[in-house]
């Protein structure tokens, strides 16, 4: 029982990186908080739903569509919002009640078009096989979407630290004056991280029938609150500080769910107390030598 | 000498609050200018207008013969300007992840050669390419943000307080790297409050309270009473 708690935490805990990596992009080079991030999560699922329902689409098809979709879409999103909320007195403030806005449109959109109901995916479409690990059985679909969501990191990870343009972000995240002042359009790499950001939330909602259950319009708050725990457990600004996030609220929900399940939705609230009372900056958080 | 860059009726702050008052202002072609001035006094706020991250109120700025005031600073720093910020670096970011940066627009092989021009011009940094700027000493920061600004060989270098925070020592070394580049004529403003500086200039710039209160050479300003009581602390 044990090394299963272990082993499907760790697997969820991949899961759940990738559904707050995106949510932590953009925080890091925007300063603000995307109150909407569980929606397009929300949106990723249904993309997945209907693909697989209408054209029986693979999911792993349906992402790559939806990965290259809702970079478009950020794109554009950034564009349109970002640049006049900069110009505000208080754009952090302003960007919590804009996006919190946005959530309640895209829901409210989400419900007139899907309706209230709740809608699931054939768990088999990610594969109908067990996969053992260290003498463990675990769903095939679990192994599937932990891998990809592996794979995903490492390619946020090399994005970050190998590309030109990655490094720009990470220069962005850290000092966006700086940054500038080196030559950098910070909107150019802001709108990619929003882009990039809204993709991998996107992604990260493809594989939600298989991780998390059933979907509806109004599953992206919950989703919000658990990727704002998992960011601010590892460092609120640090994309990899996210991968440790992920893999404490993985393992934390996979030990409640099995041996004290009704108590696990209380999960993300409770690490996000502990972590803002014992170390606010999250567990990777950092300080820079000042002299 | 023809004009580097030039400013006319220049004004400029941030939102509503206005810092810098009507300049005018010329830098000549491989001329070292040092813009002295107090805290406050809007030298930060004017290079930061020169480079663009500030966007002037009215005015125009002419630089290698082009009006750029509407311009953004990437374009600016393109077309040969380039910045050092008094923090200077990205702390979070290596020193060779530093250096790349301030070669962006390069393409990759003359990146390539530029970074290996500035391991040989700084040896302490290329001893140290992965270590975080943020864990560099106040004057090891300031050669490496000198090394991040040379990178993309620009023709018109602004400084902004390249002394601050730094030992004597260091100060020394700061001079006598910014002499080199001097010899190299590239044009040089220095925002500075030490006058140890004024030892590189060609002219000397003043600014007070946002706006520039003399203009021409260190001989002039040392004749200026309330300049050299203000500056050099003699009557």
């Amino acid at each position: 029982m044990v090394a299963y708690t272990i082993l499907s935490g760790l697997l969820f805990g991949l899961y759940f990186s990738l559904m707050a990596i995106g949510l932590n992009l953009i925080f890091g080079v925007m300063r603000m908080v995307n109150l909407a991030h569980g929606d397009f999560i929300m949106l990723g699922a249904f993309a997945a739903f209907f693909a697989y329902t209408l054209w029986n689409m693979n999911p792993l098809v349906t992402m790559l569509v939806v990965f290259f979709l809702f970079i478009i879409l950020g794109g554009a999103l950034y564009y349109l919002v970002v640049p006049r909320l900069l110009r505000a007195h208080d754009p952090e403030m302003l960007s919590l009640i804009l996006f919190f806005g946005l959530s309640q449109i895209i829901q409210a959109l989400a419900v007139i078009a899907f309706g209230n109901n709740q809608r699931s995916i054939d768990y088999t479409a990610l594969g109908s096989g067990t996969v053992y690990l260290f003498g463990q059985g675990f769903e095939e679909s679990w192994v599937v979407v932990a891998s990809v969501s592996l794979l995903a990191i490492i390619l946020v990870s090399i994005y970050l630290y190998v590309t030109k343009l990655g490094v720009a972000t990470r220069a962005v995240m850290s000092h966006r004056e700086e940054a500038a002042s080196a030559g950098i359009s910070v909107h150019r790499v802001s709108a990619y991280a929003m882009g990039i950001g809204l993709a991998l939330a996107a992604i990260a909602g493809v594989f939600s029938p298989f991780m998390i259950g059933s979907i509806d319009p109004t599953m992206g708050t919950d989703l919000t609150t658990t990727s704002f725990a998992i960011i601010i457990i590892g460092s609120l600004g640090n994309p990899i500080g996210t991968i440790v996030g992920g893999m404490i609220y993985g393992l934390s929900l996979m030990y409640m769910e099995s041996y004290q399940p009704s108590w696990s939705s209380l999960v993300p609230y409770l690490l996000l107390f502990i972590i803002l009372l014992l170390k606010p900056s999250g567990l990777l958080g950092r300080r820079m030598r000042n002299a | 000498m023809s004009q580097a860059l030039s400013t006319c009726g220049l004004s400029s702050g941030y939102g509503p609050l206005q810092i810098l008052w009507d300049i005018d202002f010329v830098a000549k072609s491989a001329e070292t200018l040092v813009l002295l001035g107090s805290n406050g006094a809007g030298k930060t706020t004017f290079l930061k207008t020169l480079v663009g991250l500030i966007r002037p109120l009215s005015g125009e700025i002419t630089c290698l013969e082009k009006r750029v005031e509407t311009w953004s600073a990437d374009r600016r720093i393109r077309m040969g300007i380039s910045y050092m910020s008094e923090l200077g670096v990205v702390p979070s970011l290596s020193i060779a992840e530093n250096l790349a940066l301030g070669g962006y627009f390069q393409p990759n092989a003359a990146r390539k050669t530029q970074l290996n021009a500035m391991y040989d011009r700084f040896p302490d940094l290329a001893a140290r390419k992965r270590t975080l700027a943020g864990s560099l000493s106040g004057g090891q920061r300031k050669m490496l943000g000198i090394a991040k600004a040379l990178m993309s060989k620009p023709a018109i270098l602004l400084l902004d307080e390249p002394s601050a925070g730094l030992s004597p020592l260091y100060v020394t070394q700061m001079i006598e790297l910014l002499r080199g580049l001097k010899e190299e004529s590239v044009t040089m403003i220095i925002a500075e409050q030490n006058t140890k500086f004024l030892e590189l200039a060609d002219r000397v710039s003043v600014m007070e309270n946002g706006r520039l209160s003399f203009q021409g050479n260190v001989e002039d300003l040392t004749q200026d009473d309330t300049l050299r009581h203000a500056y050099f602390g003699i009557h």
